[in-house]
């Protein structure tokens, strides 16, 4: 398969569906009941400012011509102003943006370590006490909410044994990290602030196993079933035969094919991971999009709803992107089919 | 073996050695930097510092913001002209007196000298009149205050202002401690020009939103919209410091019920917000050092009728439900809460403590039935009980009414309704709720007329916070009344005429008043002096805005702890 024109090919249909999504929730914010001029001047505020603010949001217009002066914008890099914030929707996105893509990818980092090592561990030794424990503790791990997870996560290490901070992406006695991307992680590293590495690593710790924990069980069960299935075949006998190290065959020639519906489901969930970890921001007080967005809801910031879920769509049309180019590798039958076809 | 084998053997080698020793590396230096929180007995001084969780957003902008965490700021970063005193009086502040001409509405302010904004120069009158100008051409946050009785607005000399009012209105002392003074050159020198006010641009909507331009006692550190506000001491500040006063103050987005418990425990925070269950609130009590306080302001919880809706229209109907209700037992479902008397709470200035309280009596509620058109039709007209989805707690009272309304054969469908139905609700006639649960908190004055001017008057209907839709005749009486109260100057005079309008409003039974909600607050007593607790705790009055309670300048941090 090549994947030059398969990534075109993507891209191209991800426009349609980028603009199927911005349609649909920019009339289903419209339509939900509420008047977010009024809500967001308060009920103090004469007529006439409300009148003159809903004016000025265009929302005395049909939904059509709201949804063109809405692209219009968009276009011109304007995505509109936050009735929450007060500021332009396009700022906020840049600073929560971030917080929350770097909460996600330490997430998925703790998703992809531990789910395959606890599959391939349950694989190995499967129907064993190893196995049993893995599963029932996975059963537990899939069951229990994230939200759940962070209040006890928060309980445990924030306040019965206080060795984590509790709160905010860095503690307050470090003077602004500089700005460079974003990602307090690599910005101090950049700046060659230690402390203020090791502060924001221990700031991320907690809030990302809380929102990393259900996922991790979840695919290491996938993981263990699909090598359990795979573990029959005739080459891996064929290996063991050549004395090939139980090692090397469950992590390179069993845990590759294995990977396959691993893989698909995992993109889903780090894409998930960028928008549904709400709970777990507002908990940690940490300031996410994804509680950016909620709020946004809350109090029918459209501007707001509008440009945070096309974001949220835009990081799920990449991570299914990245998710089909690497199952495209790890499955040279599909690169080879492809190839065959065309 | 051949060669190339040999190589990556050893090449395979030295990644796991790489490896493992990275792996290590990271471990100890994170248990390393994993060290408990440092308590008050490894730490040679306490740093000065107030934190105090609150609802977000926090907007710092003085022309726009008008929530708690809103007041609390600005309170903080900005002076002006009056201030409210302990006793709920307007007292000097930037202007150190004022005079008032009764044939033109005319207040006259001659203000202090010396007071320095926090971005270098001086507070002249010329700033008041900007700040002024500005807040009702923005018109939000409190321009409605001052929007509708302000006629001009002048600079007399640098240190005079003179402020016209289109009308007499008594209570305008007290509102001016909304007009916050921002530095006309700073504010001028962020704006951005193509905003929607000509040539002032944004106004610097923009730039406020993260900074301030004021001479309060604390500046602007940082503000992270999201999470916080840091606000440090300013040394310059023309009244001078008390060395044990704080440096800093936070506001902190974080209140969540366990995150700010751990917090407390932690003492990285000194003073919770108001909205904490009341179970947390007996667990904060538990942490040594830190006490929960209370405070009776006037905020109540009031169940609006819609009086325009049968069986509402009837007025011995609803008379009947308003002497139906448990209050006893509903002020058990809020811990700290009182009984009140009235649409105006215990604490303001205006509360009429000659009216009866409120009980629960049976055989009047039967008694007014029995004199209600709709006696022998309960069944036809059920009443609709709307609570908001976001407040769970009213959904605890609504159940108590309709348990109670059993009794005399009126049905109560409790109806929950999320907040944003509930205001475009309110905006008619025919969809505002029946039965309509607000706890009210938020006074913009420290008068009866904040809870009784919006709520009740013409000006406040198609809002959430009046929604009784009166007759013609009705609304029009209570206009005249509200109107010839809000006139009168002499606040002696004023005080009582809040009373007779207070009787109108509770013989109308267009609401049902279940309790004087106390709002309460867990905080480190244990180093931290905070005067409105002091004078709760010794039964004193506290001023009755939430904002100056929280007037950090006035806190003490208590020495050795």
């Amino acid at each position: 398969m090549r994947m030059g024109p398969f990534l075109l090919r993507r891209l191209f249909f991800s426009i349609f569906v980028l603009v199927g999504v911005s349609i649909l929730i920019f009339a289903i914010a419209r339509v939900v009941p509420g008047d977010p001029a009024r809500m967001a001047l308060g009920p103090d505020v004469p007529q006439e400012t409300v009148d003159s603010l809903r004016k000025e949001m265009h929302l005395d217009k049909s939904l059509p011509v709201q949804y063109f002066y809405w692209v219009r914008g968009i276009v011109h890099g304007d995505f509109g102003k936050s009735l929450v914030s007060y500021r332009d929707v396009g700022d906020d996105i840049k600073e929560y943006l971030p917080a929350t893509l770097e909460l996600s990818l330490f997430s998925t980092i703790f998703v992809v370590v531990f789910s395959i090592t606890l599959g391939v561990v349950a694989a190995r030794y499967r129907n064993s006490w190893v196995d049993n424990l893995i599963r029932i503790t996975s059963y537990v791990g899939i069951a229990i909410p994230p939200f759940v997870l962070a209040t006890l996560f928060l309980l445990v290490f924030g306040f019965y044994w206080p060795v984590l901070p509790v709160i905010g992406r860095i503690s307050t006695t470090f003077a602004s990290v500089h700005k460079v991307s974003g990602f307090l992680l690599l910005d101090s590293l950049l700046s060659g602030n230690m402390p203020a590495f090791w502060d924001s690593f221990k700031h991320l710790l907690a809030p990302a196993l809380a929102g990393a924990m259900g996922k991790i069980f979840q695919e290491a069960r996938i993981t263990r079933s699909a090598m359990v299935d795979n573990m029959g075949k005739d080459y891996l006998a064929a290996e063991r035969g050549y004395g090939i190290p139980e090692r090397v065959t469950m992590f390179k020639y069993l845990l590759k094919p294995s990977f396959i519906p691993t893989a698909s489901v995992m993109g889903l969930d780090i894409a998930s991971l960028v928008s549904n970890s709400f709970l777990v921001e507002l908990i940690f007080n940490w300031p996410g999009l994804s509680r950016y967005v909620v709020n946004a809801m809350l109090n029918k910031d459209l501007n707001a709803i509008s440009a945070g879920i096309v974001v949220f769509s835009l990081v799920f049309i990449v991570v299914n992107i990245a998710v089909d180019v690497i199952v495209a590798y790890l499955d040279p039958r599909i690169r080879l089919g492809s190839t065959k076809e065309s | 073996m051949p060669k190339e084998s040999n190589m990556h053997m050893i090449r395979r080698r030295m990644m796991r050695i790489l490896a493992t020793t990275l792996v290590l590396l990271l471990v100890g230096v994170f248990l390393s930097s994993c060290s408990k929180t440092p308590t008050t007995s490894m730490v040679p001084a306490r740093e000065k510092i107030i934190r105090v969780d609150q609802s977000w957003p926090c907007h710092i902008d003085p022309a726009v913001g008008m929530d708690n965490a809103a007041d609390i700021a600005v309170v903080n970063l900005y002076d002006t002209l009056v201030k409210v005193g302990d006793n709920n009086i307007p007292q000097p502040e930037a202007a150190k007196s004022w005079d008032y001409d009764q044939a033109t509405d005319t207040y006259t302010f001659h203000l202090n000298t010396g007071i320095k904004f926090h971005a270098g120069g001086e507070l002249t009158a010329s700033d008041v009149v900007f700040s002024l100008n500005r807040l009702i051409t923005i018109g939000q946050g409190y321009s409605y205050l001052f929007k509708r009785i302000v006629a001009t607005c002048k600079a007399l000399d640098p240190q005079t202002v003179q402020i016209s009012l289109k009308q007499p209105y008594g209570p305008f002392l007290v509102i001016v401690p909304h007009l916050c003074i921002l530095s006309e050159k700073e504010v001028m020198a962020h704006i951005k020009a193509d905003g929607p006010y000509g040539s002032f641009g944004d106004y610097g909507t923009d730039w406020l939103v993260t900074h301030d331009a004021g001479s309060g006692p604390y500046m602007v550190k940082e503000m992270k919209t999201a999470e916080s506000l840091t606000c440090i001491r300013f040394p310059d500040y023309w009244q001078g410091w008390d060395p044990a006063a704080p440096d800093t103050f936070q506001e902190l987005a974080a209140n969540e019920p366990v995150t700010v418990r751990t917090l407390m425990s932690r003492q990285q925070l000194e003073i919770s917000d108001e909205w904490q269950p009341a179970e947390n609130y007996t667990a904060m009590s538990q942490i040594p050092g830190v006490e929960v306080t209370r405070f009776l302001t006037g905020a109540i919880l009031n169940l609006s009728f819609n009086t325009s809706r049968p069986p509402l229209d009837d007025i011995h109907f609803r008379r009947a439900l308003v002497y139906s209700f448990d209050y006893a037992t509903c002020r058990t479902l809020f811990p700290g809460s009182s009984p009140t008397n009235g649409p105006v709470g215990s604490g303001l200035p205006g509360w009429n403590s000659s009216s009866p309280t409120m009980e629960q009596d049976m055989e009047k509620a039967k008694a007014e039935l029995k004199l209600s058109k709709y006696k022998s039709d309960l069944g036809k007209y059920p009443v609709e009980f709307d609570w908001v989805a976001e407040v769970p707690d009213e959904e605890k009272v609504a159940l108590l009414m309709q348990f109670d309304c059993a009794e005399l054969g009126i049905k109560i469908n409790v109806v929950k309704t999320p907040w944003l139905t509930a205001i475009a609700n309110t905006a008619k006639a025919n969809t505002s709720p029946m039965i309509f649960a607000q706890i009210k908190t938020s006074i913009a004055y420290p008068e009866a007329g904040a809870l009784l001017e919006n709520a009740y008057s013409s000006a406040g209907i198609g809002t959430y916070s009046a929604c009784h839709w009166f007759t013609s005749a009705v609304q029009s009486d209570l206009d005249k009344k509200i109107n010839d109260t809000m006139k009168t100057m002499d606040p002696a005079t004023r005080y009582e005429k809040y009373k007779i309008l207070t009787d109108t409003i509770v013989n109308l039974a267009s609401d049902m008043v279940c309790c004087e909600v106390a709002q309460r607050h867990a905080y480190q007593a244990g180093y931290l002096d905070w005067p409105a607790a002091d004078h709760a705790k010794a039964g004193e009055k506290v001023n009755v805005m939430p904002s100056y309670r929280m007037y950090f300048r006035d806190f003490r941090f208590i020495t050795g702890k």
